[in-house]
């Protein structure tokens, strides 16, 4: 059995544009057919909870903040846009078409 | 909750005139204290949410979802919406200027999901996006908002 992948969605306070964040990834998660969780995290504890991420999705105004993370970060400039959220989350994890 | 619980037509305003993105998050965070479901103080945790952390809360072309954390001062879980008229500039390049506010106070990280969910819907869908922007009566925009 392989693991399932782990997605940090991340804003400012962790509940509210995450929580947005995360209900567009869920869509996306089944779009692209693959195991994988989303988790919620503020801009203060994503650096931490970030070690055991697999991908990080934050908004393009908060980027600057994650700081230095081994994991990819996708940032969203709209979230409403699924087409090219898909394909970022594609390619940061590189999938396959 | 769905945004018809957390959204009554008194948190919703039309023509909503201000001078620039704070006033704008004041306008929508005076509907939530008129109508006694956050303390005075939120309105200025959304404020400075957006000032310590940048315009990430403008979500979508033209959408902005001020909000900040539950201890804040948030006494109800709620949504507040407002229209600008004229549009306003909140510094978020992609998205601005920001034409709508959904406001949100959250009691805890579960009541306010299920009218998150019914926002995202109604922001991805076209026709009524359009509906939404192009409102002119508050009935259109319950309409919209509602689905009703």
């Amino acid at each position: 059995m392989t693991k399932s992948l782990k997605i940090l969605a991340v804003c400012g306070m962790g509940i509210g544009t995450s929580m947005l964040l995360k209900l567009q990834l869920d869509k996306v998660i089944k779009k692209l057919g693959i195991d994988a969780n989303v988790d919620l995290a503020d801009i203060s504890t994503a650096r931490g909870l970030a070690v055991n991420a697999d991908l990080i999705v934050t908004s393009n105004e908060l980027i600057d903040r994650i700081g230095d993370v081994t994991a990819p970060i996708v940032a969203v400039a709209n979230f409403m846009d699924l087409n090219a959220l898909t394909e970022s989350v594609r390619s940061a994890l590189k999938l396959n078409k | 909750m769905n945004i018809k619980e957390l959204l009554p037509v008194e948190r919703i305003a039309l023509n909503v005139l201000a001078n620039d993105w704070e006033d704008a998050v004041r306008a929508v965070g005076r509907l939530m204290v008129d109508t006694g479901v956050v303390e005075e103080r939120y309105i200025d945790g959304m404020i400075a949410t957006a000032k310590e952390l940048g315009p990430y809360i403008v979500i979508a072309p033209g959408v902005a979802i001020p909000h900040s954390r539950p201890e804040d001062g948030v006494l109800t879980t709620s949504l507040a919406f407002a229209k600008l008229n004229p549009p306003v500039n909140f510094g978020n390049e992609a998205n601005d200027p920001v034409r709508v506010l959904f406001a949100l106070g959250a009691m805890d990280h579960s009541q306010h999901v299920e009218a998150l969910k019914e926002i995202a819907e109604i922001l991805s869908d076209e026709d009524r996006f359009d509906k939404l922007i192009n409102a002119v009566t508050i009935d259109e925009i319950t309409e919209t908002l509602y689905g009703d």
